[in-house]
């Protein structure tokens, strides 16, 4: 008979897991942006692109990473709120577990995806957090009550 | 079961999230309107319609060439650095002398080779746009050359008269009302008039026999207004050779050795410039009046 164990899930688990979904992530924000960034973006080459963007930003670009964070931010929001596996979570059988049920605890966890101030400060803020943490959460996963685990069976 | 409910759902979310993008890319470009690339070794721009220092063009209206944008455009491929030279793609009967000037201007300035092609008009002042790029190309039937300017109007002062309107001159400044339709020309003004329009002609004919190598006095004798076929346009000096894109393209591939990579930048006319541009050009030909609203006829305007 197989025994199962729920423990913290491991922080490179997470950070693959993490890797698959801004992928897919940059899938959808390029496959629904792409007739725009072609526009604003050159596909010469990374030179050029180099060039063009330290020119000063595209009239625009602030937009389209306002809209890149949203779309990321519900891609996280409704599917681990649902489901509370993220495609990328799935492959690394990994998952989302959350004390008390709530939305915010979803909001919370998920607020570092936002692109802008200051919400960019806990690109640096979670990470430091969970490596302090035992439970290897982030200050927002901590703040909102929720964690990922991993489901181990022998 | 569970586990296939689970990606279905995950599928549809991931779709519902890419119909989420478009509609939101959607709406950046609607606001947006800009049409500079970044990319491409060219820069096209086109100059089509009448040339005016601001408007857009509008489902309802005459094409506009907004000088302002028109600039904008080349100094935007001007600091492009994959830019090699900046393509002008004229169909224009010309426009405001200040407007056509700002332009010409702004590509003396550039760094770039400048080349431009005229279509089936390129007049008055499209033509001095053309005459100040590095290399002219002209269709053989185009219509070019039209190098003068006019101010006239339609004076409907007779017309009050017969309708027993009057029209209440207070002016401080005797030349204040200069051109209006509601009164007849004065001798003294018409002479004012006139010696403005041939310091203009002279500025015109001076700018055009710079940027094309020719004698002040050839280009005075060409002066006449009248507009030239490209073909002749040719033998006289004004273009420099009979061609259109695709030639104006293998100039710049051979000049630079490169296979070109266009890049065009259109004025895009965003949703609020053509609501803004029905509005203005609504109540623009409401204030000015029936005579002022007639097409073409703009009194004490100079048009080149």
């Amino acid at each position: 008979m197989k025994k199962k164990m729920v423990i913290n899930a491991p922080i490179a688990k997470r950070l693959l897991a993490f890797i698959i979904d801004l992928a897919i992530i940059d899938l959808i924000v390029a496959i629904s942006f792409q007739g725009l960034l072609r526009n604003l973006v050159p596909a010469t080459s990374i030179a050029q692109t180099y060039k063009a963007v330290t020119m000063g930003p595209p009239k625009g670009m602030y937009a389209i990473l306002l809209s890149a964070g949203l779309i990321a931010f519900l891609y996280f929001y409704i599917i681990e709120g649902k489901t509370g596996q993220s495609i990328g979570k799935r492959i690394m059988r990994v998952k989302v577990v959350s004390q008390k049920d709530s939305a915010w605890g979803h909001i919370l966890r998920n607020l570092f995806i936002i692109p802008f101030m200051p919400f960019i400060l806990l690109w640096i803020i979670d990470p430091v957090f969970m490596l302090l943490n035992e439970d290897n959460q982030r200050l927002t996963e901590y703040l909102g009550k929720t964690k990922v685990v991993e489901e181990i069976s022998w | 079961m569970v586990k296939q409910k689970g990606i279905l759902w995950i599928i549809g979310v991931i779709a519902l999230l890419l119909l989420f993008g478009y509609v939101l890319a959607t709406a950046i470009a609607v606001f947006l309107g800009r049409g500079i690339p970044t990319g491409g070794n060219i820069a096209l721009i086109p100059i089509h319609g009448v040339i005016l220092s601001t408007g857009a063009s509008s489902p309802f209206g005459d094409a506009v060439a907004s000088s302002t944008k028109i600039v904008e455009f080349i100094k935007q491929a001007d600091k492009n650095p994959s830019v090699k030279a900046i393509i002008f793609d004229i169909n224009s009967p010309g426009g405001s002398g200040v407007a056509s000037d700002e332009i010409a201007t702004a590509i003396r300035k550039t760094n770039k080779t400048t080349v431009s092609f005229i279509r089936e008009v390129g007049a008055s002042g499209a033509y001095w746009v053309a005459s100040s790029t590095d290399y002219v190309l002209v269709n053989k039937l185009s219509y070019t050359g039209s190098i003068g300017v006019l101010a006239s109007y339609l004076e409907f002062s007779g017309l009050l008269t017969d309708y027993n309107v009057t029209y209440q001159r207070l002016v401080a400044g005797k030349y204040k009302d200069i051109g209006t339709p509601w009164k007849k020309l004065t001798d003294e003004e018409r002479n004012l008039i006139q010696e403005q329009l041939g310091d203009a002609h002279e500025i015109f004919i001076e700018e055009v026999a710079e940027n094309r190598g020719l004698s002040v006095e050839v280009v005075r004798r060409l002066a006449t207004g009248q507009p030239i076929m490209g073909y002749r346009a040719k033998e006289l000096g004004l273009v420099d050779s009979i061609g259109g894109k695709d030639e104006a393209i293998r100039f710049v591939e051979e000049m630079y050795n490169i296979t070109a990579d266009v890049a065009e930048y259109k004025q895009k006319v965003t949703l609020l410039d053509m609501l803004a541009s029905v509005f203005s050009q609504g109540f623009y030909r409401m204030g000015l009046g029936i005579g002022y609203g007639l097409k073409q006829e703009q009194p004490m305007y100079v048009w080149t």
